[in-house]
């Protein structure tokens, strides 16, 4: 069969709702359409924006700041500072010895959402967006890749999480919320509703009434998207003010408890993915105390997202991931902070399949190197993408160029 | 500043014996006419007898295409009253002739060079770099002594714009290559910096050779000012010490191919070899001499890649079709659609001296770029005789919402213009990557990458379309008194003279009398004819033909 026929009929289906044209010719995908958005399988992706301290979250060692903590899990010790997470150890499955060779903050957060390095002249798509590609369904009108930006301060070492969609195409870029209390950003009506629908009661006319067909398709099924979305119903789905005051407590009122509430919402209303955020963890002064401050504002959302996606019976289809973009160095320096420091961190991951109660991975006793266990990105990439049933080997074809959901890496069986 | 920038380029090739032919390229006569090569091309490319669009479809084209921005309103009302092709080509002169083409020329430039980067400091370096790009152009400097600044630059990244492609690579040598290649010669030879090339004939070897001619520069912090800065360091000595976590502040006297087997050792040692001509400078050679020996060579009137890039892609941004499929999808390996054009112009270029300006009016010549444009809807490259309907860039939405209240008001609207400036705040959105300023934040939400900045695209996104629907920027741009045609003065006897004018400043063009009546049925359906006025610009701005050219 014709590759590039199946890739327009699958195009047209897709876009019937998020249409916005066909494909730009030298982006054009010639892969199979999403097929397993039945599975109905999701992920959020609680991301660390600036690099946590392994030492003081999930890998306390006895240099640690702070004392370390019992789990739930026979012989697993958290950070103090941890204690909820500690009590829904049994769901997570911790990686401790995850590396890269990424040491500056923009390098290793492209590094972590993409599984590649930067490089100029393009970018690889995101998680979130293979993520939306492979498992949106294209009647949704909320779309399918949500960033939540939740607190903790953006400062840390630039940049805001991934890099976006990149050849994937802009359905899949990130919707970014700025606020998880307040809706996206411009879809409050400047006008009354009548007015707005005069408005595009016009627009439509106009567009009929043109004097020669414009060469532009899609514009129009466009503008239909999002002022369906802005008149939509499920427009509420990011309405956190909707959930009752018990919600609200047991996620607690931080930003990061209003985003990781929200991403509850948004995954049981189909999204496929979705990011929250929590910056500041760049502590190269005062490391213990900036530490024992994040993990307060992390502790007991993170800890309940799991626990109401398991009661919702929500979390065996969607996976949680914890991440920033890299550790920190064992090494106090003079200002009571840690550096930068890729050859050794941690990542959890619960929900979707994930066998929870277990560590993989082990560092040294001062932490500065893994002696058990070493976990490449791109085996940490293709653990999500094997437990969001995403085939990693999927090839795109960016112009005349194979590119790979993920280029090299094995799966971690243990995960599962 | 010109002759600051000029000098410096004499002043290094002039020193290097053996290269002194190659500073002579200033431009030279060419041998044949614009309308003589423009016509032999359209033989060529059999678009000979295609048909030609409107005058004022036109008028908007070429506007967009050579100034960046839409035509003003007198003058789609003056070329109302004649038609044919003299007209436009008198247009079209006046327009490469003003400094609107090299700004726009420029902005083309920093987007290529700038977007895309994972670092939003990169942003620090958009201002000189479009002053370096716009002041060349101006002055009528040739593309190789524009590339050859790029290539040999050094100081600081907020002085001097030459430093931008450097800076933007981070001053890692396998990166700097990596961009000089694609961004100049249209290759991706950094395909091969892990592994041989798999769609070319590039080997791992030859892409670190030439790594190896940058190995000498790196970027370092400068603090001695209050200013954020940057320098292009380069270091000759033999003692560099090695960074930490991959940072670099000291480049290295050579360049080592990292051991694939081995990370934790040194690596071969890399003689800086050109993989073009396969020529080659000593280990050991100093950074200028190095640098300036890789400059001239890649520039060269004998490397073939170098005009054919440039070439397809401004045929590409101009025409739509290409020559080849990709802007950086040029090889030994990929074919080229219509070679004997693609040799013509090139050939031709070279023999201008490079001269952008030259090669824009030839382009906007041919009757392949003045044909009916075709449905940006394809997905294959429909190739360089097509010309296609391309949505407009970041930059042109800019300057179109900025045309329909005057500039001077939309920077009194927004703030200020320049690229680091505008806070995306303002748009109302907040994008990943570097979409902290408006021309970084605008291309984000019409584009997937810049990539789409070189060729035809129809894409835009939802956070792209409710920006223009409902954001703060189109709400604000609406109830300015300067936007709306008065409905007291007497400049405008009526509704419809009013709408009219809504057409001509938002499309370049009057209503038909269909659109006209739908306008004044909902102007009055509506509460105020202000707010009937602004709604009928309100359905221009969010429809499809204020985003394209057509």
């Amino acid at each position: 069969m014709n590759t590039l026929q199946l890739n327009r009929r699958t195009l047209l289906t897709a876009t019937t709702v998020f249409a916005a044209g066909s494909l730009p010719w030298h982006h054009a995908l010639r892969a199979a359409a999403p097929q397993i958005a039945a599975s109905g399988k999701r992920c959020i992706l609680l991301w660390m924006q600036g690099g946590p301290s392994q030492f003081e979250t999930f890998d306390p060692k006895g240099h640690t700041e702070g004392k370390a903590i019992a789990t739930q899990v026979a012989g697993v010790r958290f950070a103090e500072s941890l204690p909820q997470l500690a009590g829904v150890s049994d769901r997570i499955c911790l990686m401790r010895s995850v590396f890269s060779r990424e040491g500056s903050h923009p390098r290793a957060q492209y590094l972590m959402h993409t599984g590649y390095a930067p490089m100029g002249g393009g970018t690889h798509p995101e998680i979130g967006a293979h993520v939306a590609w492979g498992l949106s369904s294209p009647d949704s009108e909320i779309p399918p890749n949500i960033r939540i930006q939740a607190g903790g301060g953006r400062g840390a070492g630039g940049g805001q999480g991934g890099p976006g969609a990149g050849p994937l195409g802009v359905r899949y870029e990130p919707l970014v919320v700025n606020d998880p209390a307040s809706p996206p950003a411009n879809t409050s009506l400047p006008v009354n509703e009548d007015r707005f629908q005069r408005r595009l009661r016009l627009l439509r006319a106009n567009e009929t009434l043109a004097p020669a067909a414009i060469n532009a398709p899609g514009h129009l099924a466009l503008v239909e998207t999002a002022s369906s979305l802005v008149l939509s119903p499920r427009l509420k789905t990011f309405d956190i003010s909707d959930e009752p005051s018990s919600q609200r407590e047991a996620y607690g009122t931080g930003k990061f408890g209003e985003g990781c509430l929200l991403a509850r919402r948004l995954v049981e209303a189909g999204t496929p993915f979705v990011e929250v955020v929590l910056g500041n963890w760049d502590t190269h002064e005062d490391n213990g105390n900036r530490t024992s401050v994040l993990c307060d504002e992390l502790d007991r959302p993170a800890a309940n997202l799991i626990l109401d996606l398991d009661q919702r019976g929500l979390l065996d289809s969607t996976l949680v991931v914890w991440m920033g973009e890299f550790g920190r160095s064992p090494k106090v320096n003079g200002r009571g902070g840690r550096d930068h420091f890729p050859r050794a961190f941690s990542v959890w991951m619960a929900g979707c399949g994930v066998r929870g109660g277990q560590v993989i991975g082990k560092t040294s006793d001062d932490g500065s190197e893994i002696i058990d266990r070493p976990i490449a990105v791109n085996d940490l990439l293709r653990t999500i993408y094997r437990a969001l049933g995403i085939d990693a080997n999927r090839e795109l074809h960016v112009g005349t160029r194979p590119l790979k959901v993920a280029d090299t890496g094995t799966a971690v069986d243990e995960v599962f | 500043m010109k002759n600051i920038y000029v000098g410096a380029c004499f002043a290094i090739f002039t020193m290097i014996p053996g290269l002194a032919r190659c500073a002579d390229t200033q431009p030279t006569a060419t041998t044949r006419s614009v309308s003589a090569v423009a016509t032999e091309l359209d033989r060529l490319l059999g678009t000979a007898t295609a048909q030609s669009a409107d005058n004022v479809t036109l008028l908007r084209r070429m506007s967009f295409d050579l100034t960046g921005r839409p035509p003003a309103a007198s003058d789609v009302r003056d070329l109302a009253f004649e038609n044919g092709p003299e007209a436009i080509a008198r247009a079209s002169e006046q327009m490469i002739a003003s400094s609107d083409f090299a700004d726009s020329f420029a902005r083309y430039w920093r987007n290529a060079i700038l977007s895309d980067r994972s670092s939003n400091r990169v942003n620090l370096a958009a201002g000189p770099l479009e002053d370096y790009v716009r002041q060349s152009v101006e002055n009528s400097v040739g593309w190789d002594l524009i590339v050859r600044g790029f290539m040999t630059a050094q100081g600081s990244v907020a002085d001097d714009g030459r430093t931008a492609v450097i800076f933007a690579a981070e001053g890692k040598p396998e990166d700097v290559a990596a961009d000089m290649s694609r961004l100049f010669l249209g290759i991706q030879i950094q395909c091969a910096q892990c592994h041989d090339h798999p769609t070319d004939v590039w080997t791992r070897q030859q892409f670190h050779q030439l790594a190896a001619y940058f190995s000498r520069v790196a970027i370092r912090p400068d603090r001695s000012g209050d200013r954020r800065d940057f320098i292009v360091s380069v270091n000759d000595s033999p003692f560099a010490p090695r960074g930490q976590n991959d940072n670099r502040y000291v480049g290295q006297p050579e360049h080592r191919m990292p051991d694939l087997e081995h990370p934790d050792r040194d690596g071969e040692v890399m003689t800086p070899t050109f993989f073009v001509s396969t020529n080659n400078v000593e280990l050991g050679t100093m950074d200028r001499v190095r640098r300036a020996t890789i400059a001239a060579e890649l520039t060269s009137a004998d490397n073939v890649w170098f005009s054919r890039a440039i070439v397809n892609r401004m045929w590409t941004h101009y025409v739509g079709g290409g020559f080849y499929d990709a802007v950086d999808g040029l090889g030994s390996k990929y074919e080229a659609q219509q070679p004997a054009a693609l040799e013509l112009l090139c050939n031709e270029f070279v023999a201008s001296g490079f001269d952008i300006k030259w090669l824009a009016s030839v382009i906007t010549a041919t009757r392949a770029y003045r044909q009916v444009a075709a449905s940006a809807s394809s997905d294959t490259n429909p190739g360089p005789s097509v010309a296609v309907v391309r949505r407009l860039s970041g930059d042109e939405m800019y300057e179109s919402l900025s045309a329909v209240i005057g500039a001077q008001s939309f920077g009194q609207l927004i703030g200020g213009r320049a690229m680091n400036r505008e806070p995306a705040a303002m748009a109302g959105v907040g994008m990943s990557g570097m979409g902290d300023s408006y021309a970084g934040v605008l291309p984000r939400l019409f584009f997937a990458t810049a990539a789409d900045l070189e060729g035809t695209t129809t894409e835009a996104s939802v956070p792209g379309v409710l920006m223009l629907m409902n954001g703060p920027l189109v709400s604000r741009t609406l109830a300015s008194p300067i936007s709306l045609p008065s409905t007291t003065s007497r400049r405008y006897v009526d509704d419809a003279r009013r709408v009219d004018a809504i057409y001509l400043k938002t499309l370049s063009r009057l209503p038909t009398p269909e659109q006209r009546d739908a306008a004044l049925e909902s102007i009055a359906d509506s509460d105020t004819a202000v707010q009937g006025l602004e709604d009928v610009m309100w359905s221009l701005i969010c429809g499809t033909e204020f985003g394209v050219r057509q």
